[in-house]
């Protein structure tokens, strides 16, 4: 199906100053207090979103453990974590019949656990929906209404089988122009980004879909989005063949904001250094080259990268000389 | 009077008696060595049942009963065959025991649900290696793949789950005092040229001799060996594809439904060549007997040389064989072979790969013990041990291999392969049945190259999209779970579960992305409305 509306511009003329929280780059492991770590990996929005969904939570004075209002409530997203989505789910309904006092939270809980409730039915997804689509509309819990606006998108983008990827797209968008500092908010620019790159027509020109994807990229704040909003277009540039100078810019971005796993930064240090090798830009390919067999050096791929290192420094050499 | 069949129906009875009293006895024993107070047992259930490596196992075991006669560790073989049933219902029943192999047996839900992730483990010093050049080195420093990589790191789960205990190579074993009857020398080929003219010669030989003798003995797990050769034919290929320039074969099947290559590009059919060439030397119909079969062939010396893909299966054979043997690598084609050496940069590079056979903790009173015991078992010493016993390929760093087993050790320097059209688990289960149902035409000497590739032609493109779709399958299954598991992560607001969370987006959005380039493929190739 051709979705030519999911290329609609009018995303949002959001231009705020990527400079508002800069505090991306701090790595989680170093002696910052927990509100200043959780910025640091999400963005602004992400500690109110996370004070506010946990009520009466207290971060306690050692600054690493934090308090939930209620055992049962930690269990139930403990179990979660386990996969163990249909007890979780559960344990949040009969919190939900109880009465918790943390009805929405406990309402976010059973909806998004019942999204992978086994066996998976059209029932369940859609009994998520509508718990989600309640929240929504929920003015008294402004960041649960996101959160859950967030996972309707998500279950039209990917959940139902039957799902509407342009109503995910429309939410994406409307969440952006809402709260662009949110976390959340920037993790739908990324998952925006990906349904206009990919699932539109493909026949139709990719230029105006790279622009309007790339008019994202200064609103984003938080790292985790930052990152993986330039690792999509480095690898959609490469994909469509479309421009090898933005793809190695934006590789050279996302690899700059931290890549975590280590399988795929030896990736994307490999791409950088073939790239830049490929453009003539012989001290990048060298930097990068180097800083893959640097922590890569048992990777099957060394052999081929120590013999092309050589051999750029030698030109580099020979140019000099 | 007792009559013979009463007579032996009498001692059935009596037999019976005796193994319900033995076996009563020992469940006894057990319980109460288990009810000791302060006393600990530690199962360990394996499905490595060749000797070397439950000898291993009992010197280790033993060892470290003497450091803390408080435990029990024991160990428990399992059949290939039955492991993942024994498995599966070991765990339902509550009664599996405190480490399992690690195997697709556990899956991921598997793993999450009975096992332990040794991540707060592994960043710590292993108290074992004190007074060794490895004390107060992180645990996982200890290792030479930094325990970065599967299977010992669960990329989807975002934890270590075991730790190494050997790595795996493919090497040829060959019976040296048959060698020299057929050449009059006890020194293999060194190339690919000279390889091809020692089978023949065996084959003359065979016929001289009115003998049955094959230069290879094969089996279904021999595949891996011969399609390895296939895959340095296909390393240029590989190369002219990578659009994503990240030198790995990740892309070839989205290239071949795009029209980028075919079965007929030069490195496909070079790499068919080759293994045309490898299985008619080898015994007719290898691909359907098994690794029992192949030694078998071997031992009673009607092959000259059979793959061996474990060390231990070599150290096994080594023993049972009455005759002189050796390991070989099989030799690549010269550099100037006009008909192969174009398509390939040169010999593969092993590095990195194939380490694993590490042990899963499973959940329960007994973690700290079994997370000790793997300690122990892979401290510098104690490991040292462990490897010139069981015959294995180290993996902690400064310990050396056994004696004769240097031949096995990777070869680093090499190029990354290319990709595998089959033969391979990794060429997805469709494509790979095609390549098996077809292989004898490839492998038969009235078979040919061509034959192969018009059978495989038909349906090779459906074979890839039905692969493609059930990967895309897989990749969904995992995102939306991973939905689910970012909205706990984000709630529950501690510095672990934080960073997990973090980890988890860049996971998700790489296999979403991953994802999307297969349906934008299946969408541009007119297999997607």
């Amino acid at each position: 199906m051709v979705k030519k509306h999911l290329q609609s511009p009018g995303f949002a003329k959001a231009s705020r100053s990527r400079g508002q929280a800069e505090n991306g780059g701090i790595p989680y492991s170093d002696s910052l207090p927990v509100h200043a770590r959780i910025r640091a990996f999400f963005g602004r929005g992400c500690l109110t979103t996370l004070l506010l969904i946990v009520p009466r939570s207290s971060l306690l004075s050692n600054g690493i453990s934090v308090e939930i209002e209620s055992e049962s409530l930690r269990e139930a997203w403990k179990e979660t974590t386990l996969f163990l989505f249909n007890d979780a789910r559960r344990r949040f309904r009969d919190l939900r019949l109880n009465k918790h006092s943390n009805e929405p939270m406990v309402r976010l809980g059973e909806a998004v656990n019942l999204l992978n409730v086994q066996p998976k039915t059209r029932g369940n997804i859609e009994q998520a929906r509508q718990h989600l689509e309640s929240l929504a509309q929920d003015g008294a819990h402004d960041e649960i209404a996101l959160m859950a606006r967030y996972f309707i998108a998500r279950i039209e983008q990917i959940h139902d089988s039957a799902g509407d990827p342009m109503k995910a797209a429309t939410i994406y968008r409307r969440l952006l122009r809402e709260q662009p500092d949110h976390w959340l908010a920037q993790q739908g620019a990324v998952k925006l980004g990906m349904l206009l790159l990919f699932e539109s027509d493909p026949s139709v020109d990719r230029g105006p879909i790279f622009a309007e994807v790339e008019a994202f990229g200064p609103i984003l704040t938080s790292r985790a989005a930052r990152r993986d909003f330039h690792h999509l277009l480095g690898r959609a540039y490469l994909f469509f063949e479309a421009s090898r100078e933005k793809a190695l810019a934006h590789l050279m971005a996302a690899e700059a904001e931290g890549m975590e796993d280590f399988s795929l930064r030896a990736d994307v240090l490999v791409s950088i250094a073939e790239l830049a090798r490929e453009l003539d830009r012989r001290e990048v390919a060298i930097r990068y080259y180097e800083a893959f067999l640097e922590d890569h050096l048992r990777d099957y791929r060394s052999h081929l990268v120590a013999l092309r290192l050589q051999d750029l420094r030698e030109k580099v050499a020979a140019n000099d000389h | 009077m007792i009559t013979k069949p009463n007579f032996l129906n009498l001692i059935g009875l009596v037999f019976l008696i005796l193994l319900f009293f033995i076996s009563s006895g020992r469940m006894i024993l057990l319980k109460r060595q288990a009810e000791r107070p302060g006393h600990t047992i530690i199962r360990l259930a394996h499905i490595r049942l060749q000797a070397p490596f439950k000898a291993a196992i009992d010197r280790l075991a033993a060892d470290y009963m003497k450091l803390h006669p408080n435990v029990t560790v024991k160990q428990i073989p399992i059949p290939l065959r039955i492991w993942r049933m024994w498995v599966r219902t070991q765990l339902a029943g509550g009664t599996a025991p405190e480490l399992i192999f690690d195997s697709v047996a556990t899956n991921d839900e598997l793993l999450v649900r009975h096992f332990v992730p040794l991540t707060p483990w592994v960043d710590l010093p292993n108290t074992y290696n004190k007074g060794t050049a490895l004390e107060g080195v992180p645990w996982r420093e200890t290792f030479l793949n930094g325990l970065n990589n599967p299977p010992t790191y669960k990329p989807d789960l975002m934890e270590v789950y075991s730790v190494p205990t050997s790595m795996s190579t493919l090497r040829l074993l060959y019976n040296v005092d048959l060698l020299e009857t057929v050449t009059n020398s006890r020194e293999p080929p060194t190339t690919w040229e000279a390889f091809l003219a020692l089978c023949s010669k065996v084959e003359a030989f065979a016929q001289r001799e009115n003998r049955v003798l094959f230069p290879m003995a094969g089996s279904d797990r021999s595949i891996p060996l011969f399609t390895r050769m296939f895959s340095r034919q296909t390393q240029r290929l590989t190369l002219a594809i990578d659009r994503d320039r990240t030198l790995e074969r990740t892309r070839w099947k989205e290239a071949y439904l795009l029209g980028e290559w075919n079965l007929r590009s030069d490195g496909i059919k070079g790499g068919l060549k080759v293994l045309r060439r490898l299985g008619l030397h080898t015994n007719p119909g290898f691909i359907n007997y098994r690794i029992e079969d192949q030694s078998f062939y071997f031992l009673q010396q009607r092959a000259l040389a059979v793959p061996v893909f474990a060390q231990m299966e070599s150290k096994d054979l080594r023993d049972l064989a009455g005759f002189a043997v050796d390991v070989m690598n099989l030799p690549d084609p010269a550099p100037d072979n006009a008909e192969f050496a174009p398509n390939t940069l040169g010999p593969n590079s092993e590095a990195g790969m194939g380490m694993g056979q590490g042990f899963n903790v499973l959940r329960g009173p007994h973690v700290d013990v079994a997370v000790d015991f793997l300690h122990y078992m892979t401290s510098r010493r104690a490991y040292q041990t462990f490897v010139e016993i069981s015959h294995s390929i180290p993996v902690v760093i400064g310990v050396e291999p056994p004696e004769g087993l240097r031949k096995f050790m990777p070869k680093e320097k090499g190029f990354p392969p290319g990709f595998l059209i089959g033969g391979s688990g990794n060429s997805g289960t469709e494509a790979e049945r095609l390549f098996r149902v077809n292989f004898h035409l490839l492998a038969d000497p009235t078979g040919s190259v061509d034959s192969f590739i018009e059978a495989l032609e038909r349906d090779y493109g459906k074979m890839l999209l039905a692969d493609q779709r059930n990967q895309i399958r897989s990749w969904t299954r995992n995102i939306q779970r991973n939905d689910t598991v970012l909205a706990a992560r984000a709630s529950l607001l501690n510095p672990g579960d934080q960073k997990k969370a973090f980890l988890l987006l860049e996971m998700q959005n790489s296999q979403e992305l991953a994802l999307y380039k297969s349906r934008n493929v299946r969408r541009k190739t007119g297999h997607l409305p």
